[in-house]
This record gives structure tokens, sequence and C-alpha cells, in this order.
């Protein structure tokens, strides 16, 4: 129910914005060449001269039967069009979320563990390098290096998934790692603090004391409790590598969501910007409900009223 | 004790000074700068480090040293601000959330779904269509976009808390909600808090540096540091070096803060001892 | 990343057959496209990353405007007027559109009826404006009758929204384009590339050169420079900044390109505002631009310093560049006498999305100051720019690139963005437009010229180059640009 609130509320606040934004569709659709009669035609044929809340209540009407209307600028069904380019973001998403987690966990523990000494210093130093370095930098480096000089992988565009797995997959590496550095060093020192946390509280240094091995330590005692504020924030980063893959979409010149959004709002397509806007607000309701319920599975003492 | 004394903790000492550096750049570069950052000279365009360019010169010939001093001013304060926003309110929707529970967690958790579902570049369109465009703008804009990660954490720690013994011992003595919060619990989950703040500092600059691009924020021929080290890219094959200065200041800027943070948790904690 | 290494081989292998064309092999070439067209109907958008994969390549139109500038007989082999206001075409015979039917004076009838249907939202009406009838004769000669003498109609026939399709496609222009030209659409995989194929039959022999025509969407100009250098795409015609020149110039494995365009730069005033007004403004601002400064500051000394608005591509075309010279001195004594002893401050907005706009006005921002104009420049996102600064005239300084060939129209419309509104020149351009006679056609532009540089409505700064950028070996491609046609008919790979 509240997620159902929370995607009307979306919705309904990016209709009003898009529509009240400075940028007409019709004039951006037919050019300044073209005659204001036409672009007047044009506006009324794409229904933009109704008022806004009918506008929005016919949108919401038809959207509810699952149907999310045409694209203003490309003629297509705005559902085709987002299922086009999920095969692409999707998986861009997931491998970057791979990398940062298999990156991340491991190294911020290990920093943990070694507080103070030349490990840590040398993961903090690692890590401080990559929250520094933007995405696009980060994109390019990776190409002129791989591309560029060793000429291991393509500089850029998506082979598609029907060429096979593997030229899929590998069309994606360069973007995903570029994506996943900047979130996998903020998740670094995140796992790192919330270890180094753990590791001072009472029954840990409790359990050291009566000789209970390092493993069972780590394994049992620290990891289950430092991984309320991991989990938290690798939620937040999933949505935000979503955010972020607009701009590596550019850099590495791949078909993916984050470009078809931004083209929508440029040409303000609004239809298309909907869709997205539906699609990424109810894959961030889904994520945060499954954060919730990882919390008590975790730590069995939360509870929800 | 020895760790309580600030002196004698490296990590904050030495995190202290590059703040401190930094914030003394940013208020010289008020008064002086070896040269006119905005003045520009063709003809020296692209050159690499030399004496009367320590950090070189960008496209127009205009020296990188006096532009990276003037940037420190803009991107610490956007940083500051923004994260300062993201944090405050963010925190207390995360306090509010997870202390209270109930229908108003479940509200404003939704709405914090609903700002983190909003895309953050129409928020900008209409910001730089509403009002004049200006960097109070572009920080709040940025700092909008921080409150979801603050609340979340926040509430994740009251969440982990609330339940915990010496809290509920605490509640049973009679202590009131307003020290429960601030004593038991704000210093318990205040780590990955400070982590999250540092790390969105680089965030905020380089957020920045996008915003320009939609009339919000830094307008050229002024500099930031963020619209530096995109412009740089377009040059990297003429002068490599122009990229390096301003992507430096945003390293020792969030190393400094690290450092900063790494030791004021180190001091605050309560564990520590 | 040892795995990493097993990929090498595969990769080259996969380059490879991308890559280099053998002697007799399939000639294939990939060409980088910033932006992916919205749709490939050129009677329904004017953008311009439509018209670089289907204007001239896909559909081609009655006449053609050649590498050169000049218009020459196309789909109709050769045209007839006596009177230059009723024009008869004589249409090549056996020319076949991609599906196969052959051409007929009815199409051509069809199509342009359709662009002068304001029912059709047409881009580009005003091409159409001055037809009266459109008469066939017979399946292979058609009869326009002009309501007046038109001078231009014969380019305006040759644009690309004019080009000819078969009636029966219309439905599906905007997807799977039809025409007669040297190339057919095979594939539109959206959002990452455009393919084309040769057309076996096409009605010029021996063309085209080329099997094979990749377009692929990069939008980052960095990402398509390096994709130019990992060997992944053939060709980059659009996109790469001039500060790409140097080093792409000194590798032994690329050969740059550069022309003319019709694209004039300009910062435009807003005639209807104070202190823009006052042609003594107007005048001192464009004497305190240094304009070669500008080209070699903002476009690393690419393109043409203009000095009204008529192209060096354009025949009537007077060298204008030194009328109103750089002259700090005159500048300040003009704004002086304007009442500006001390100059003002001023908003000048530009549109990121056309990399050149920022740094214009940059530059431009740098030498005013000296003059005492105080510039703030605010960057104005596109589509905004369209609805506030061109089509509501809210602004005070702006700068961008005028693309269309032969647009010096827009001096006599008082409701265009500049907002310039004189009498003499409006008359002069009316005169010119029903003169047909090229010696009394050409006095007439020299007249016009002149009175815009007394005016100075605008600044005009300079033409953006043509910048295009291929591995070597590509031969064919145009030099200069004169109207914005991204012709490939001729393109081949040197045996």
């Amino acid at each position: 129910m509240a997620f159902v609130a929370t995607l009307f509320f979306v919705s309904g606040l990016v209709f009003v914005v898009v529509r009240v934004l400075p940028g007409d569709p019709a004039l951006l659709i037919i050019g300044p060449e073209g005659s204001p009669e036409a672009a007047a035609r044009l506006r009324e044929a794409l229904g933009l001269n109704r008022p806004i809340p009918l506008q929005y209540v016919e949108w919401l009407t038809n959207a509810l039967q699952g149907d999310l209307g045409v694209s203003l600028q490309y003629d297509l069904p705005v559902g085709r069009l987002i299922a086009s380019r999920l095969p692409v973001t999707l998986p861009l998403t997931l491998m970057a979320a791979l990398f940062m987690a298999a990156t991340a966990l491991p190294v911020g523990l290990y920093a943990a563990r070694r507080h103070r000494r030349a490990g840590d210093y040398l993961a903090m130093a690692v890590s401080q390098i990559g929250v520094a370095v933007p995405g696009f930098w980060a994109g390019l480096l990776l190409i002129l290096l791989f591309s560029v000089h060793l000429g291991w992988v393509q500089s850029g565009g998506f082979a598609g998934w029907s060429t096979g797995l593997w030229p899929g997959v590998r069309s994606l590496l360069l973007p995903a790692v570029a994506l996943g550095l900047f979130q996998a060093a903020v998740l670094v020192r995140a796992t790192r603090s919330s270890v180094l946390d753990v590791l001072r509280e009472d029954y840990v240094r409790t359990a050291r004391a009566k000789g209970v091995s390092e493993l069972s330590v780590i394994g049992k005692h620290t990891l289950r409790n430092a991984l309320i504020p991991i989990v938290t924030v690798a939620g937040v980063q999933l949505g935000q590598l979503m955010a972020g893959a607009i701009i590596l979409e550019s850099v590495f010149a791949l078909p993916g969501l984050g470009r078809l959004a931004l083209g929508a709002i440029t040409a303000r397509d609004l239809p298309v910007v909907q869709g997205v806007t539906l699609f990424v607000a109810s894959s961030i309701v889904l994520i945060n409900f499954a954060v919730d319920l990882l919390y008590v599975v975790l730590d069995p003492r939360i509870r929800y009223d | 004790m020895t760790g309580r004394r600030p002196l004698r903790h490296v990590t904050f000492v030495l995190g202290t000074a590059i703040t401190a550096l930094l914030i003394a750049t940013a208020a010289l570069s008020l008064v002086y700068t070896p040269q006119d950052p905005l003045a520009m000279s063709i003809i020296g365009r692209l050159q690499g480090p030399s004496g009367p360019h320590p950090f070189g010169t960008d496209q127009y010939g205009r020296d990188v040293l006096s532009r990276v001093m003037t940037g420190t001013v803009t991107s610490i304060a956007v940083g500051v601000i923004a994260v300062g926003i993201g944090a405050a309110v963010g925190m207390l929707i995360g306090i509010l959330s997870g202390y209270v529970g109930g229908w108003i967690d479940e509200a404003f958790m939704r709405l914090v779904d609903a700002i983190q579902g909003f895309p953050a570049i129409l928020s900008a369109l209409l910001f730089a269509a509403v009002f004049a465009p200006g960097i109070a703008i572009s920080m709040v804009a940025i700092g909008i976009a921080f409150v979801p990660a603050f609340a979340r954490l926040t509430r994740a720690g009251f969440l982990a808390f609330r339940e915990r013994e010496f809290v509920v011992a605490a509640k049973a003595l009679g202590a009131g909600d307003r020290r429960l919060i601030a004593r038991h619990i704000l210093p318990n989950i205040l780590p990955p808090l400070i982590v999250q703040a540092t790390t969105s500092f680089p965030i905020a600059i380089l957020a920045e540096a996008g915003l320009a691009y939609l009339g919000l924020g830094t307008q050229p021929p002024h500099p930031s540091w963020g619209l530096m080290l995109r412009e740089a890219q377009n040059f990297l094959s003429l002068n490599p070096w122009f990229a390096v200065f301003p992507g430096g200041a945003i390293a020792l800027t969030v190393l400094g803060l690290n450092l900063l943070g790494d030791g004021l948790r180190d001091l605050l904690d309560p564990k520590t001892a | 990343m040892r795995h990493f290494g097993s990929l090498r081989p595969l990769a080259a292998l996969a380059l490879g057959l991308l890559v280099s064309p053998a002697a007799g092999a399939a000639q294939n070439l990939v060409v980088q496209s910033a932006t992916e067209p919205p749709g490939l109907d050129l009677t329904a958008t004017p953008a311009s990353a439509t018209a670089v994969v289907v204007f001239y390549n896909v559909q081609e139109s009655l006449v053609k405007v050649d590498r050169h500038g000049k218009i020459v007989p196309w789909l109709a082999e050769r045209w007839h007027t006596s009177d230059n206001k009723n024009y008869t075409f004589f249409l090549k015979r056996g020319v076949r559109f991609h599906n196969g039917r052959e051409l007929r004076a009815a199409d051509v009838k069809f199509v342009i009826d359709r662009a002068m249907n304001p029912e059709t939202k047409h881009p580009y009406p005003g091409y159409y404006a001055a037809i009266g009838d459109i008469i066939v004769k017979d399946d292979y000669t058609i009869t326009f009758t002009l309501k007046g003498t038109t001078a231009n109609f014969l380019l305006n026939m040759a644009r690309q929204g004019s080009v000819v399709y078969p009636r029966e496609a219309v439905d599906t222009l905007k997807s799977e384009p039809i025409g007669t030209g040297p190339y057919k659409l095979a594939e539109w995989v959206r959002g990452d590339r455009i393919v084309l194929v040769k057309n076996p039959d096409y009605h010029v022999k021996g063309l085209p050169k080329l099997d094979r025509v990749t377009y692929r969407f990069i939008p980052d100009p960095n990402a398509a420079l390096a994709a130019l250098k990992a060997g992944d795409i053939d060709a980059a015609m659009f996109g790469l900044g001039p500060e790409h020149v140097p080093e792409l110039q000194k590798d032994p494995r690329f050969q740059v390109i550069i022309g003319e365009t019709t694209n004039d730069v300009i910062m435009s005033m807003n005639n209807s505002r104070k202190p823009y007004s006052d042609v003594r403004v107007r005048r001192a601002i464009t004497h305190g631009i240094n304009k070669p400064e500008v080209v070699k500051g903002a476009m690393f000394g690419l393109g043409t310093v203009l000095g009204t608005n008529v192209d060096p591509l354009n025949p009537y075309f007077v060298d204008m560049s030194g009328a109103m010279p750089y002259d700090p001195g005159k500048a300040k004594k003009l704004l002086a006498e304007a009442g500006y002893p001390n100059g003002f401050e001023a908003v000048l907005r530009v549109a990121p999305q056309y990399y050149y706009t920022v740094r214009t006005g940059e530059v431009l921002a740098a030498q005013l100051q000296k003059i005492g104009v105080r510039i703030k420049i605010e960057q104005v996102e596109w589509g905004q720019w369209l609805s506030r600064v061109w089509k509501d005239a809210e602004y005070e300084l702006t700068i961008i690139g005028h693309a269309e060939a032969w647009d010096i129209a827009n001096y006599a419309n008082p409701k265009y963005y500049f907002r310039y509104d004189n009498a003499d020149f409006q008359k002069l351009f009316t005169e010119s437009e029903i003169t047909v006679d090229h010696k009394a056609r050409r006095e007439l532009y020299v007249r016009m010229q002149k009175k815009l540089v007394e005016d100075a409505p605008v600044v005009w700064l300079y033409i953006h180059p043509r910048l295009a950028v291929t591995k070597k070996g590509v031969q064919g491609i145009w030099q200069d640009l004169p109207l914005p046609a991204f012709d490939l008919s001729e393109v081949a790979w040197a045996k």
C-alpha cells in the first residue's frame, strides 16, 4: 500500500515538474524553423493543451492498466523502449554491485583486522584514491588502458546478448568496474569502520579473552553485528549505481536506461520520463524493502511495529 | 587514556592540519592569488608546471594554481553545506523513524524512497528554471540528494540499538527520550555517519560541476575544482598536468576529512579507552 | 587478470573483421555519430542526427547540392524554366525506390504537396511557401508554378526536407525510411547503431563504393577519440573538438579533414532591449571583440572569421571580416557617446549542448571586460534555450551557431530572436528574393551585407569548421559542407 503511495507521489511530482519546466516538446520535435501553427497543432495532437491534472489522471488511468503511453519523440510504446534498455542497465548495475561487494567487503574486513598496521594504511590509501576519482575519469582511463593501449576489449558499445553470454559480459566489464569503483571505495571505508566498531564491543573482547578462535570471533560475533550499517550503505549504493550509470553509459556508448532517461528529459518526452521514473522508484522501494527484511534476519531483536 | 589526548593522536593531528591548510588557502585566495585567475593568455595555453605557473596553465592560458586556490572557496563551501544539509535533515528523519517507529517510520521511509526515486536532473532543472542561478541553490539541490543515505543509516542504527541492553536499562532507570537519543544511542551510531559524510564530500564537489552545465552553481569563467577536472579531460593529450592539480586538491580534501573523521571517532568513541 | 590474456587473439580477430578491408573484400565503414536520431523521417524532424544518416545516403531530392556547393541535376536529369516562375523537371528514367518500384512524377507531387500541407508539421514549411501549383505532365515530367519569382527555389528543392520517398511508405518513414539513395537501411539497433547496406540497383553507375556503413552513437568526444585510436571506428565525423586535432594530425594512422560549413557562430544582441537598441552600443561591442583571438582561444585556430551573415561557400559572399576591426579605443568612445562611459553589466546566455558556445563565451567575457562590458555567463539547457531565448527573446546576449545555408532572411524578420527591425534591410531582402538575374542579385546581396555590418544587429564571429577524422585510406569524404549533408556515396577505401 505504502509502495503504491510512493509511486503515486513520485509520478505526480515528475508529471508536474516536466510540464511546468520551460521547454516545449512540440518546439523541440519540430525545430526552430517549423511553422508556429504546426507546433500548435502538434501540441494539440500530443494533448499538451489540456489542464495538467486532467492529463495526469489520464496517464494514471492508462498506467494502472499497464499502458505507459507512447514516446513523444520516438513514437514507440514506452514499455517497449524501457524493456529494450533493461538488458544493458540491469546486468551493468548488477555487475557493478558484484564488483563492489566482492572487493569492498574482504578489503574492509582485512583493513579493520590490521587496524593501524601497514595493510590497513595501504587499503585506506587505495580507497582514498577511489573516492577521489570521478566515474567519468575512471571510465576514460580504463578505456585508454585496456582498449587503446592493450587492445583487450572494445572501447565501448554493446555487443548484445544475442551474440552470446561472453561477448555481452565483456562489453559491460569496463563500465561495470568504472561504475563500481567509487562505490567500492566508499563501501571499504564503511565496512572497515563498522567492523572496527564491533571489534571494540565488550562481548568481542570477552570472546577473545576467553580464547575463542579468531575465525569464530570474526564470523560469529563481529560480522553479523557489523553487517547492519554495511547492508544499509550497500542498499543506498545500489540506488546510486543506477543514477551513476547515466554518466558511464555515455562514456562507454551503451544503450542503457540512463541515456534513455537523459534524452527524454532533454526532449521533454514526458511518457518516457514517467516510465523510467516508475521503474527506478519501484526498484528503490524494493531494494529498501529487502534491506529492512535483512535487518530482522541479521538482528532478531529488530522489530517493526 | 592516551587515545583521548587530541594532540598526541597522529590521525587527528594530520587531519586537522590538512583541513586547516585548505581553509587557510580558501581565506588567502580571497585577498591574494599569484596571478589573476581569470586572466587569459592564449599563447601560453596548456603548459605544464613552470616557474611562473607552478601548476601550469589551462586551455586559455589561465594560471591553474590561482584557479585551484580560488576554487577552494566554492568547492569546500559546497561540500560542507551540501553535506551539512543532507546530514542534518537525514539524521532528523532517521531519528524520528528509528526511535518512534510505527506509521511515522513508514511515512518517512516512503518519503525518502520518493526523494531517491525522483530523477535528480529533473529537480536540478527545475531549480535552475525557477531560481536565479547561484551557488546556494546548487548546495540545496545536492544536499537534498544526500538526505536518503543519512536518513537510512541513522534509522538503521536506532533500530539496532534501541533494544540493546544498555539502552533498555537506561530507559528503565527513567531516562527521557532526549537523553536516551543524545547520550546513549547517537554516540554509538556516529561512526558510519562520519564515513558517509566524508565520502559524500567529493560527490558534492563533482556534482556541483555537473550542475554548472544546467545553469546552476559556478558559471564559467569562475573556477571550481569539479569544473576544472571535467574540462581537463578534453585536453588530456595536450596537457596531462591540467587534471592532476584539481584532482589532487579533491583527493587531499577527502584525505584530510577522512583522517579528521577517523580521529574524531576515536576520540569521541565511548568504547575506546 | 590472467584470463584477460586469452581474450587478445579473439578481440584482434573481431577487430580485424571490422577494420581492414583487404582488396576485393567487402568494403565496410564504421562511423561515429554523436547522437542517435529521434527518428529517420526528414519531413518530421530538423535533427542533424537524422540528416547525417538519411540525407543523400538513403533519400535524395530532385536536384542536389554537390560537394562544391553547386546545384546539379539528380533525380531530375534536367530542368527548364523560361520565366523563373514555371519550372519543369524531367525525371531520370529507371530510378527505383528501395522497395523495387520505379520513381514517378506523381511521387514527387505527393511529397511536395505533403510538405506544403500545414497538417503534416513539416520542420521547414517556409521553403515551400512560394509554390503555387504542381502539375504532373506525364510519369517523368512535372511542372512547379510559383506564386512569384523565388530565387532560391532550386536550392530549396535540394534541401533535406525535399527528399523523395514512395507514397506507400509514408507511414513508416520514421523507423524504416525508403528512398532512392545509394544505401538502404538494414538495421537500427536503438541506442547503439544504425546499419546501411549498398543499394545494388542504384541509379548512378559505379556508386556507392562501400558495401556497408555502420553509424555508432558515441556521445562523449573523448570516448570517440579513444574508439578511433583503439580501431573500433574508422571515422569520427561529428563531435570531436578542435583541441583533438593537433595530436591526430601528428598520428600517421589518421587523416584530418578540415573544411568550411554554413554554420555561422554569432553572438546576438537583443535589439529590442536597452542598451542594445542603440546602434552605437552594438557597434562598440563589435569593435571590442578580437575575432581572430576568439577563433584561437575557443577553437584552437580552426574556423574562418566572419564579417557578416553570408558565408564563403555562398556565391554572393563578400569578405567583410575587416570592416569592423578590433579597436577597443573606438569601442570605449562609442560606449561613452551612447551614455555608458563606465560600461555596463550584461548577461550572456550560452547553450552547453553546443560546447563552442561556452568556450566562445568565456573568451568574449575576457575581451569585453577590457571595454567595460562586464559579462556574466549563464548556461542554459537546450530545451529552455529554445523556449526562452529563441522563441520568446528573453535574453540580452546569446551565442549560437546558425547552421542553415542562405539564412540571411532572418534579419528581415523583425520577430526573429534578434529583434532586428529595419525597413531598409527588409526592402532589400524582399527585392533580392524576386531578383533572378545573377549580377543584379549579387549587387543586392552586397548592399544587404554592407547594411548589416553598419547596423551590427549581431556580432558575426566565425564559421564553425568542418572537422572529420578518418583512418588513412578512406577517400571521397566531402571536405566542405555547403549544406548540412554527410554524403557517403563516393566514399571508399583506397585499394
